[in-house]
This record gives C-alpha cells, sequence and structure tokens, in this order.
C-alpha cells in the first residue's frame, strides 16, 4: 500500500477515535515518513566526472566567482577576485565568461584573458583599443584540486 | 575608501597564515606566517610593515624574496603583475610572485584574508 501523507488531525478532549482515524492520522503518516526517510539514503556521491561547486574537501573542486570592470579610454585594465575557499594544492584551470555593454566606437578591437591565476584567486583583464568606455562582468570558473 | 577583506576559507590549513591589513594611513602590517603556493607548498612570509604610497595598486608576494632587504618577498607595484600560474600550451608556467596578496579598486584596497575553517 503506498503510504500518503494527511495533515495530522488536532485532537480533542472526549473523542472517541475510530480505527479509520488511527490508520489515517498515525499508521499512515509514520509509513509516509518512514519511506521518505529510507530514500533519503538512496542519494549517493557524485559519480565520475561529476564535481559539485564550491564545496571545500575533496580531490577535484570547481569555484565559481564574479567581478566587475569597467574601462575609461583605450588601455589595459584588471580585475582581481577571492575564490570562497582557497585550493589546498594546485589551481589547474580558469575559464572566463564575459557580459559586457557594447556600443559602436569599441566594436571588434577589445580583449578579454585571465592574467593570473592562484590557489587563493585571479585576476581578469581588458585590453580596451577602442575608443569608447566599457563595462564588463567577468564570470570565473576555477579549476583545482585539494589533495 | 575603506579596506576589503576577502575571507577565503582554507579548511586544510594547519600552520598559521600571515595575515594583512592596511589602516587608514595606507600602513601596510604583516603578521608572519605562511602562504600557499602551488602543488601544496607554503610561503613564510615575515612579520613586516610597509607604507603604500598613492601609485601602489598592487601588494604580490614573491616566491624567493631579496635576501637582506627590508620587507623581503614583499613586492609592490602600479599594476598587478602575473602571478601563481599561467596556463600554457602542454600545461602550467609557474610565475615568480606567488600570489597576489591585495589591489585597489574604486572603493579603496582588497585584501586577501586567509580563515582557517573545518
Amino acid at each position: 500500500m503506498t503510504a500518503t501523507w494527511t495533515a495530522p488531525r488536532t485532537w480533542a478532549t472526549g473523542e472517541v477515535v475510530t480505527e479509520s482515524m488511527l490508520n489515517t492520522h498515525v499508521r499512515d503518516n509514520l509509513d509516509w515518513l518512514k519511506a521518505h526517510a529510507d530514500a533519503r539514503s538512496a542519494v549517493h556521491a557524485l559519480g565520475s566526472g561529476e564535481y559539485i561547486v564550491g564545496t571545500r574537501h575533496g580531490k577535484y573542486r570547481i569555484e565559481i566567482k564574479t567581478v566587475g570592470l569597467t574601462s575609461s579610454g583605450d588601455n589595459i585594465y584588471t580585475a582581481s577576485g577571492s575564490w570562497d575557499n582557497a585550493f589546498g594544492s594546485s589551481i589547474l584551470a580558469v575559464a572566463l565568461g564575459v557580459v559586457s555593454t557594447y556600443n559602436a566606437s569599441d566594436g571588434g578591437r577589445n580583449n578579454h584573458w585571465i592574467q593570473a591565476m592562484s590557489t587563493t584567486g585571479f585576476t581578469a583583464a581588458l585590453g580596451d583599443s577602442g575608443g569608447g568606455n566599457m563595462g564588463c562582468t567577468y564570470y570565473v570558473w576555477g579549476f583545482g584540486r585539494d589533495a | 575608501m575603506g579596506v576589503t577583506y576577502e575571507e577565503i576559507g582554507a579548511p586544510w590549513f594547519e600552520p598559521p597564515a600571515a595575515a594583512l591589513m592596511i589602516d587608514e594611513h595606507d600602513m601596510l602590517t604583516i603578521t608572519g606566517g605562511y602562504w600557499p603556493d602551488v602543488g601544496g607548498a607554503f610561503v613564510h612570509v615575515e612579520d613586516q610593515q610597509v607604507q603604500l604610497l598613492a601609485d601602489d595598486n598592487a601588494v604580490l608576494l614573491a616566491r624567493e624574496g631579496e635576501q637582506g632587504q627590508p620587507g623581503a618577498g614583499i613586492v609592490l607595484s602600479d599594476v598587478v603583475l602575473p602571478y601563481g600560474a599561467l596556463p600554457v600550451a602542454g600545461g602550467l608556467q609557474i610565475q615568480p610572485h606567488v600570489d597576489l596578496l591585495a589591489w585597489r579598486e574604486a572603493d579603496g584596497w582588497h585584501v586577501k584574508r586567509l580563515v582557517q575553517e573545518g
């Protein structure tokens, strides 16, 4: 029998409790709770090639941070950030995503790159040679090892 | 113009971490300790005080300090120099600067602070 959940009854003084009420509010609700408690044990560790973002333990880990950067004229600009949790052993790779304002005067001659990365943070860079001003948001993924 | 301390959790950190503080007069005070390097290594940073000037925008940690020089291991720069490891074809290229410890933004200094957790 599939257990179903029923909002537990509030018992009144002098109330006569029937078989049906006990089965519904005690037996069925306990069955429902046990079924859900048992289901939790079926949650297993991550499979091969799966990584949890932002966790602090484990051999491999991914951190994600966002930093902003604005430019005012042609130059090289940098924006630095810190991982929430330092990598214990090595930073192996960093990926960069950019959401940027755009205007015609800035078109086609701007570059974004990762200038540096360490176990505690990173620096993203903007080379603005388009003549206008830019406002950028950098999404930075760090992949590293804790052991 | 304030100072923002960016806390970085480090549950695996055994030795005491070096701690940086910048006061309202732009005086950088470093309490000696260790700072993480790549490959699970640590660099030791000595106790020291450094006055930051108007054109100092980045504080970096050098992997090998200049012996006998005050502030050895700490490098002040007007720009953020490459640090840590750089991705290159076939692997990572280790840089002479271990890490960026603090940098200046429009709202003031940002300082990394290692916090032992876990």
